[in-house]
């Protein structure tokens, strides 16, 4: 009886954690797939064990809230990277010197990082903004910001945003005034990488949001 | 000209706390996924526990960083599930774990030189 009730239990969380697995990548799903379900059985059979039924359903919370944070984390990984190979220099890094302009416009007007992360997961086009909605998520589901940073710094393959995260971190740990930090890297990259059309229009948008005065290159462009 | 020195591990640090947890679990031997949770949250009596999510995702970037290596090996080929697949520290992930112990140990050196740590009780473990 016991048994019977054991092995339907399993059988369902089994069968739902693997409806889950498709939330992430296909290259990720392939690889770890298999191995991430034979470990959540294993968790599924102990808490069981341990608790009876109400020690299943407790192990679903914690579970679909690593879901959620993962499987969107692996999304945007992998969206970063596929763009990356796509050529030397990505869009995301193209977009860089302008989003640092703004994050550095955005702080001197009195905007908080997360207010001016949020502007920027809204506002601008991909991937500048899969990866903002990706930081301010994390952020609401009670991860510190520091620990976002470091994380995104060590997946992320863009070297100058590794950089600008490396800022941003060092500010978080010695002080400082992060916008007049951030301000001299956005010409440096933006020389380095160039600069992507597709951002201007949020630009102009956010730069009126924050009373700038936009870049010389981008009032060029009108 | 050597031109292929090993990476300075400091270079990566910090650490994220999972990716931490995961190599000292790993810092006692090879372990297969589970065995690698098991590990984290008897050691924290249950205060971490790591989720299939973030455990193979972080056991993703370690194997592209080179700091683990799945093992061909089976401690118990008998008692073991075949198909599980088994991992272990590198030598660059066994640095790594190292410096990072390093760094943490500083802090709690410091805490405790600002009165924020109890001195160990004579007689304890430390």
């Amino acid at each position: 009886m016991s048994t019977q009730r054991l092995r339907h239990a399993l059988s369902f969380s089994d069968r739902m954690y693997r409806l889950l697995l498709a939330g992430y990548p296909a290259a990720f799903r392939q690889r770890y797939g298999v191995e991430m379900a034979q470990v959540f059985r294993d968790c599924c059979r102990a808490a069981y064990r341990a608790n009876g039924p109400l020690g299943l359903t407790l192990l679903w919370f914690p579970t679909l809230w690593d879901w959620a944070l993962t499987a969107a984390r692996e999304r945007v990984s992998e969206s970063l990277s596929r763009s990356n190979s796509m050529s030397d220099t990505t869009a995301l890094d193209r977009q860089l010197g302008d989003v640092v302009w703004l994050m550095s416009a955005s702080l001197r007007s009195g905007y908080s990082v997360l207010q001016t992360f949020e502007t920027l997961a809204q506002e601008s086009p991909e991937p500048t903004a899969g990866v903002f909605r990706a930081v301010v998520e994390e952020v609401k589901q009670g991860r510190s910001l520091v620990e976002i940073l470091t994380d995104l710094q060590e997946r992320i393959p863009s070297e100058p945003l590794r950089a600008v995260i490396g800022v941003m971190l060092k500010q978080r740990e010695t002080g400082g005034n992060l916008a007049f930090m951030l301000e001299p890297m956005s010409a440096s990259i933006r020389e380095k990488m160039g600069s992507d059309a597709a951002l201007y229009p949020a630009l102009r948008k956010m730069a009126a949001h924050v009373g700038a005065a936009l870049p010389e290159h981008v009032t060029k462009s009108d | 000209m050597p031109t292929n020195s090993p990476p300075d591990p400091r270079q990566f640090l910090p650490l994220t706390p999972a990716v931490f947890h995961i190599l000292l679990a790993l810092a006692d031997g090879e372990k297969h996924g589970y065995g690698i949770m098991q590990e984290i949250t008897n050691r924290t009596d249950g205060v971490v526990k790591v989720g299939p999510g973030t455990l193979y995702g972080s056991i993703k970037r370690m194997l592209a960083d080179g700091w683990i290596e799945e093992s061909d090996e089976r401690p118990d080929a008998e008692m073991d599930d075949e198909r599980r697949r088994y991992y272990r520290l590198t030598d660059i992930g066994q640095r790594v774990a190292q410096v990072e112990a390093e760094r943490l140990a500083q802090l709690v050196t410091t805490a405790h030189e600002r009165g924020l740590l109890r001195a160990p009780r004579p007689g304890g473990a430390g």
